[in-house]
């Protein structure tokens, strides 16, 4: 709640012309907005281009936020649709990479990206609905309402689309083998 | 986290994965392309924006709330052309003040600020009587939705439906029936 009312706090003052104001809100949400964009498009460069862009049309259209809702889910759906139309984009040119192609080589252990890796094909393999639930939900971790919200589709169908999407994608991990095939019969 | 079940591993397998850091130079990037943005504003886009500001520190969150309550042009005249078909066509108060339950829609259309400038309004705005009958209305979700209903509203601001409104016996039936709980 805190978290909320700085947010609103922060828009409030952009909204009188104070520009510096949004920096607040860009360190707070870049990294979730960064990764749902990367999971979303498999592309590094893609992905920065797509959470840009939707920094830039948040502050754009910051007076048709709405503050009884949480700035994040209001900026998550900006991300989503920013994804999705620089995904439809470049479709017409040149297919999807199945695997993360990151950057980000610094630090972490071999283990976690090739984990991170085989997610990530497995992720590719989804349909557009599926990924999108599957990565509001856990790498977002937005409530199954305010997916709902951000795609416009009810709750329930939020709960029934993510419950078929994790089962593709346990039979997608399994199909990649490793530690994985025993979900085929668990 | 987001409350999935640790142990189903494809969730455990979705939150052991990788969040990359986002680049370095995005929050520069942002906030210089933002600082352009807000330097080519129009002076109606400032004020426009500068009200929506007011509406959140002001705590009007009501004005937010429920999408069945944000009200556009459609939703306010038509509301308008059922207070005076229950009401006739109000006086002007002398001395009344006081804001009215229609301070609860968005004002995000330049037609709404046109109707707020309207005769018709100040004189609802004024008439404790439409004022009561409006509130009634705001008070209705159901009927609130309805009437921001576009098509709905074209049909009340039609000539004919509203010279057939003007029926003593059809406006008490409707009062009566906006009243209704």
């Amino acid at each position: 709640m805190l978290e909320q009312n700085e947010d609103a706090a922060w828009v409030a003052r952009c909204l009188e012309g104070d520009s510096s104001a949004f920096e607040p809100l860009v360190t707070r949400y870049q990294r979730v907005v960064f990764t749902l964009a990367l999971r979303l498009l498999g592309n590094y460069e893609d992905a920065k281009d797509a959470t840009q862009n939707a920094f830039i049309r948040a502050y754009e259209k910051l007076d048709t936020y709405n503050p009884a809702h949480r700035f994040f889910s209001w900026l998550y759906r900006i991300g989503v649709n920013e994804s999705l139309n620089l995904r439809r984009a470049r479709k017409e040119h040149e297919p999807l990479a199945p695997t993360l192609q990151s950057e980000d080589r610094t630090g972490d252990a071999v283990e976690a990206r090739e984990l991170s890796e085989r997610v990530q094909a497995a992720l590719m393999g989804l349909s557009k609905e599926y990924r999108e639930v599957v990565v509001m939900r856990h790498f977002g971790e937005l409530s199954y309402e305010e997916i709902g919200e951000a795609l416009d589709i009810p709750e329930k169908t939020v709960k029934s689309r993510l419950f078929s999407a994790r089962q593709r994608l346990g039979q997608l991990l399994a199909a990649d083998g490793g530690d994985y095939g025993w979900i085929r019969t668990g | 986290m987001a409350g999935f079940e640790q142990d189903d591993l494809v969730g455990l397998s979705l939150a052991k994965a990788h969040r990359p850091d986002p680049p370095s130079d995005l929050t520069r990037a942002v906030m210089a392309r933002v600082a352009e943005i807000e330097t080519g504003f129009s002076p109606w886009r400032r004020w426009r924006r500068r009200q929506h500001a007011k509406q959140m520190s002001m705590g009007e969150r009501r004005v937010f709330a429920p999408r069945r309550l944000m009200w556009g042009l459609a939703g306010v005249s038509a509301a308008a052309v059922l207070i005076l078909v229950i009401l006739g066509n109000p006086t002007v108060g002398r001395g009344t003040e006081g804001t009215i339950g229609v301070a609860t829609y968005a004002v995000s259309d330049p037609a709404v600020q046109q109707f707020l400038q309207s005769e018709t309004f100040l004189k609802l705005k004024n008439d404790p009587a439409a004022r009561g009958a409006l509130q009634t209305i705001l008070a209705n979700p159901a009927l609130a939705e309805a009437l921001a209903n576009p098509a709905l509203a074209s049909a009340l601001n039609d000539p004919a439906l509203r010279k057939a409104l003007a029926n003593p016996s059809l406006r008490a039936n409707v009062a009566s029936a906006l009243r209704t709980p």
